[in-house]
């Protein structure tokens, strides 16, 4: 089955900033969806898969999305040794959920996201998985109790069948 | 406008390309009236600096060249709105002109029903473009606006959609339907009774593509 993927066009932008969706500087920004590769637009869509699901979970209950990030703003590289060159650190998504019920300071959890549809090789995933808590190390003030925690939500996986099959009931890893 | 091809060495072996990630397709069209016109191939004939080609020339160069490759025919209506500046030339019926999605989409000339060749630029070892070349048009890909019959209709409080595509960056109707809460009909049915504001809303969205759903 064909589907058919939507994209903000121009004419939505002034309307998105004057129902106060977006911001201004949205009209200086070009609109680059078009230029994204078929792999890309699969890649994007699994992330918009997640991002959905993640907003529909926190509407209600304790824990809410109060942050979600893409894009170039995240990309950053680590150096993991001295001499060696910097490997690029590029995240999928960043996102922080809120938990109303824990003590302030000790209710807010970051995430990065790495979506993986099933077209990486587990090497190149736990590589991948291990960039952010080095780079996290190396721009903390302090050191800091990092764990890359991998959760695994194939497109195909019985996981994802299961999680969609109940949309009240998954919990947030 | 300079030129922003450069040979790199005799043999032309490798190019560098000095602009914005935006030109890409300029410059891909560049690359290839660059090399015609140095081996004689044929006269250039660039109209607002977007080259005219005629595919059978191009083709036959192209299987001799390691930098370009061709993708695959794309008909012409599949670009009306996307910013494709055609123009027939004097010497062949069919040409290919490619050019960056900011082009201005009023030159596009709906009326042509010709055949373009989409092709990109290959990664070579001494490629000295570091502005993601490799990025071209979709094969298959439909960057037209919604048809207003029978096509996505949105009604007033739609906007509350355009803010979850925006958040999305990309959704399909599926997402909308579970973040709105209204049901995939209902986002497709139209309504007889458009006001000012959804017309403006209606070309706000785009289909970019049509893709295979995973389920």
């Amino acid at each position: 089955m064909q589907k058919h993927v939507y994209a903000i066009g121009p004419e939505g932008v002034p309307i998105l900033i004057e129902s106060g969706h977006a911001p201004r500087q949205l009209t200086e920004r070009r609109l680059r969806h078009r230029e994204l590769t078929e792999i890309g637009i699969r890649h994007s869509l699994f992330v918009a898969d997640i991002h959905t699901r993640m907003i529909l979970l926190t509407r209600s209950g304790p824990i809410k999305l109060v942050q979600w990030q893409e894009g170039s703003a995240l990309w950053d590289s680590v150096v993991a040794r001295e001499g060696e060159p910097a490997i690029p650190v590029r995240p999928d998504g960043y996102l922080v959920l809120e938990h109303a019920e824990r003590p302030q300071g000790k209710n807010k959890f970051h995430v990065f996201l790495e979506a993986d549809r099933s077209t990486m090789s587990h090497e190149r995933m736990a590589a991948k998985n291990c960039r952010i808590p080095r780079l996290l190390r190396a721009t903390l003030p302090r050191p800091a109790n990092i764990r890359a925690c991998r959760r695994s939500l194939s497109p195909r996986s019985p996981r994802r069948a299961a999680v969609r099959g109940t949309p009240g009931k998954a919990s947030i890893p | 406008m300079a030129s922003p091809l450069r040979t790199e060495n005799a043999s032309g072996t490798s190019f560098s390309f000095r602009d914005s990630g935006g030109a890409c397709d300029l410059f891909k069209t560049r690359i290839a009236a660059s090399l015609l016109v140095r081996q004689g191939l044929f006269e250039c004939d660039v109209v607002f600096g977007h080259a005219l080609l005629p595919i059978s020339i191009l083709s036959k160069y192209l299987k001799a060249t390691q930098y370009l490759r061709i993708i695959e025919p794309i008909p012409i209506s599949r670009y009306a709105a996307s910013g494709v500046t055609l123009r027939k030339s004097r010497q062949c019926g069919v040409f290919l002109c490619i050019c960056g999605a900011g082009v201005k989409r009023g030159s596009v000339n709906r009326r042509r029903r010709m055949c373009l060749l989409a092709f990109q630029t290959c990664r070579g070892k001494n490629h000295g473009n570091k502005c993601g070349l490799l990025r071209t048009f979709l094969p298959g890909a439909t960057n037209a606006l919604m048809p207003t019959k029978n096509g996505f209709q949105l009604q007033d409080r739609d906007i509350e959609l355009l803010h979850f595509v925006h958040e999305l960056r990309i959704a399909t109707i599926d997402h909308l339907a579970a973040l709105s809460g209204r049901s995939v009909r209902a986002l497709w049915v139209g309504s007889s009774t458009q006001t000012t504001a959804v017309s403006r809303l209606r070309g706000s969205f785009h289909a970019e593509a049509r893709l295979c759903d995973r389920t």
